[in-house]
């Protein structure tokens, strides 16, 4: 490395690296000895003691910024959120910013509003006690009974968004090519009412001089593919946590015309204060957005086949959301940007290989999923279906789940299907006991944006995982296994003499510990359930001496472990499995802690 | 910590010095570096040094003037005296003063040997005067005293 010396020193080119300032001062102090002129060095209260150690630290302090702005020019070590980000876009890699709670709902339009085709303006919202939740595209859907119909072609296919469709300052273009305009609205979190803009909802009008006339530009991932005549931009979630919005040439992508007005429309968040329960819409009513730029802007680009709802019979519809809002998520950090960059530029915005799918679901949906695996249709039917025989079903469509994503999802050719199993990051289970499914619109979604890369004759279907729950359990000799057990089963701590401990503080932890395991972010579809370590974990809590599972009522049976009995809640006559051992689950299962609230009456310290 | 091995470096000269001690003067200061009448011209100016006793006084006072955690590569240096800042002045707080310097002060600066430590309570003032006596084995100096005051301003020699 080095390839010449200082000629004084005859110290190598690259010494500088290896002083920190404990060896910089034994050089200076060496050379001053040397020299014999300050023999006063050796003394810590000389003078030029105290300057030395000046000087040391002044050098290992640049040398530790040297070497911080040297490691941050670097993809595999940068630290700083605004270097990975510019880093990234060599590669055309878009970081993920903030992302509203969504809302799936059921849509029913009531008796006065008579049979025939209707659309719901976009960006209508109704306020759910103070926060808002928009329509982020027109809904169209067919009212064929003449009394109150749910319509579940809209509940199926769209999402309430949380947040306010706000008009960003009407911009004139320049006429530049790859004209860039850069929302300047800083997003926080330090004030009293935070300011977040929502990553996928960010809509452009362009008000075209020559025309005089609104039209809408769609967003595209890469302007470098799209026609000279194509309306669309490219967004980006910049460095400084900004967006900017990078308009065409008239080579890739229609160019902005000088004095062209550019309308942007994004939806404001309330963050994480968005959240809200399940029956949270029961009788709220639709708003239409009603500003007068929106109303002139709509007018031009409105469908003159739809019949656009009234003020009046937007009152007549009905919502209600049977499960919660899925939770605000924070923009990428620095480590998932990458994580998620090599991953995403090996897919090269396609998806054909499993990590393309995983990759790409893993990076646009990382606020709905806590985890994706993705099968072909042959590893589908020999495990997926086969699973269902195993539980004694006669064909796997008896079950509900099953046969819903068939029906929603698949055609009647299936060797092309691309299986999506996706585990909910947010209530994946409900009340202790029941798992539950990703909603339809969610499902539909993640098909939205799978079909803008997948291959042409690729059919995506998503599917949801089997869960399986877990407890407490025990067999007795020689008996056969059954879901029963978990009733008759408990786990028994045994306190250290050594430490005078409360009795509840121990049960307290060890149950937190146990529920911490099973925590949905904790575990993977095929992932394994290391109960040898959920053996040495609770072990290594101080104060407990040893553990046993205690089976008793209907027999008495004790073992110095955890064990534990699986069994999917659905189909609790298929035989469970009774174990100790570390469970290794198929790339469909998802495991769960079965009342995971009562597990602290489950637990004895003795 | 790197261990730097320098080849090529200078050797010692081994010549006489006309001093054993020498350091910096604070605040450093331009001097004529041999001050007699023949070359005292502009190219031999130099930053001005202390030599022999003057060199021991300045350790004996930095040792006073910093508490330990002042000096980076040394933050045990120092006597602490910064602990008797808010103590009202009186005869027991003064025994620890002089218990604290008979301890430190040989542990910091080897090159002297203590007599004596007076400490002098001022409670009116409320300030200590403490007169420190000492050899210097090594310039072959058989007292030498250094005198200074510690008040709410700090230790500020005479």
């Amino acid at each position: 490395m080095s390839i010449s010396t200082f000629t004084e020193f005859n110290l190598p080119r690259d010494a500088y690296t290896a002083f920190d300032a404990v060896s910089m001062k034994q050089l200076i102090t060496n050379r001053l000895k040397a020299s014999g002129l300050f023999p006063d060095i050796d003394f810590e209260g000389s003078n030029i003691s105290g300057l030395v150690d000046i000087i040391a630290y002044m050098y290992h302090v640049n040398l530790f910024y040297l070497n911080q702005t040297a490691s941050e020019s670097m993809f595999s070590q940068a630290e700083l959120y605004e270097n990975i980000n510019k880093m990234v876009t060599l590669v055309g890699y878009k970081p993920q910013g903030y992302q509203t709670c969504l809302l799936g709902f059921d849509f029913t339009v009531t008796s006065p509003i008579p049979t025939g085709f209707y659309t719901l303006k976009r960006f209508s919202y109704m306020q759910l006690n103070g926060l808002p939740y928009s329509f982020n595209d027109d809904v169209t859907f067919e009212k064929t009974l003449s009394g109150d119909q749910l319509i579940t072609s809209v509940s199926d296919n769209h999402t309430l968004q949380q947040g306010l469709m706000k008009e960003y300052p009407l911009y004139t273009a320049v006429g530049e090519s790859f004209e860039q305009l850069t929302l300047t609205i800083t997003q926080t979190t330090q004030t009293n009412t935070p300011t977040y803009i929502d990553h996928n909802n960010i809509y452009v009008f362009v008000f075209d001089v020559n025309t005089n006339k609104w039209s809408e530009w769609k967003e595209t991932s890469t302007l470098y593919g799209t026609k000279s005549t194509d309306k669309v931009f490219e967004k980006r979630f910049n460095e400084s946590g900004r967006y900017d919005l990078k308009f065409g040439n008239n080579i890739t992508g229609h160019k902005l015309n000088t004095g062209d007005v550019v309308a942007v429309y994004y939806l404001q968040s309330d963050g994480g204060r968005g959240v809200v329960a399940n029956n949270a819409l029961n009788g709220k009513n639709i708003v239409m957005l009603n500003t007068t730029q929106w109303n002139r802007i709509f007018n031009d680009i409105a469908n003159p086949d739809l019949n656009y709802m009234s003020i009046d019979q937007v009152k007549y519809i009905k919502l209600n959301n049977q499960f919660a809002s899925t939770q605000f998520t924070v923009p990428e950090s620095v480590q998932e940007i990458r994580n998620n960059t090599p991953l995403l530029f090996s897919t090269q915005n396609r998806t054909v290989t499993v990590e393309d799918f995983t990759s790409v679901l893993r990076k646009n949906f990382s606020n709905i999923l806590a985890d994706v695996s993705v099968v072909n249709n042959s590893d589908y039917t020999a495990q997926y279906l086969k699973y269902f025989y195993d539980v004694g079903l006669e064909r796997p469509n008896d079950d509900l789940q099953v046969l819903m994503n068939q029906v929603m999802f698949t055609d009647a050719c299936d060797f092309n299907n691309v299986y999506v199993f996706a585990v909910p990051k947010y209530g994946a289970i409900q009340n202790d006991i029941t798992p539950t499914a990703l909603p339809v619109s969610q499902k539909q979604l993640i098909i939205n944006k799978l079909n803008q890369t997948k291959i042409i004759n690729q059919n995506i279907v998503v599917c949801d995982p089997v869960y399986q729950a877990f407890g407490f359990g025990l067999s007795l000799a020689g008996e056969e296994a059954a879901v029963f057990i978990k009733d008759e089963t408990i786990l028994r701590v045994y306190r250290s003499t050594q430490y005078n401990t409360p009795k509840d503080a121990i049960k307290s932890k060890v149950a937190n510990l146990i529920q911490s395991f099973f925590t949905t972010s904790n575990n993977n579809l095929g992932g394994i359930v290391n109960l040898t370590q959920l053996n040495i974990d609770i072990l290594s809590i101080p104060g407990v001496a040893k553990i046993e599972t205690v089976r008793s009522g209907t027999g008495n049976r004790v073992v110095p472990k955890i064990n534990m009995i699986m069994w999917n809640p659905f189909y609790e006559e298929a035989a469970p499995l009774v174990t100790s051992q570390n469970i290794s689950m198929k790339y469909f299962e998802f495991p769960f802690l079965y009342q995971s609230s009562n597990l602290i009456n489950k637990i004895e310290v003795v | 910590m790197a261990k730097i091995t320098i080849q090529g470096l200078p050797q010692a000269t081994n010549y006489q010095l006309p001093y054993t001690y020498s350091d910096l003067h604070l605040d450093i200061q331009q001097q004529y570096l041999i001050n007699d009448a023949l070359h005292q011209q502009p190219e031999i100016n130099d930053i001005k040094v202390d030599y022999d006793i003057d060199a021991v006084k300045n350790s004996v006072k930095n040792i006073f003037s910093t508490s330990p955690g002042n000096k980076i590569l040394n933050p045990e240096f120092g006597i602490d005296l910064r602990r008797f800042l808010f103590q009202p002045a009186t005869i027991s707080v003064g025994y620890d003063i002089q218990r604290l310097i008979y301890t430190d002060i040989e542990k910091f600066e080897p090159r002297i040997k203590l007599i004596d430590v007076g400490v002098v309570v001022d409670e009116e003032n409320n300030e200590f005067t403490v007169t420190m006596i000492f050899s210097i084995p090594s310039l072959n100096i058989k007292t030498i005293s250094i005198a200074g005051v510690l008040n709410g301003n700090g230790y500020n020699f005479a």
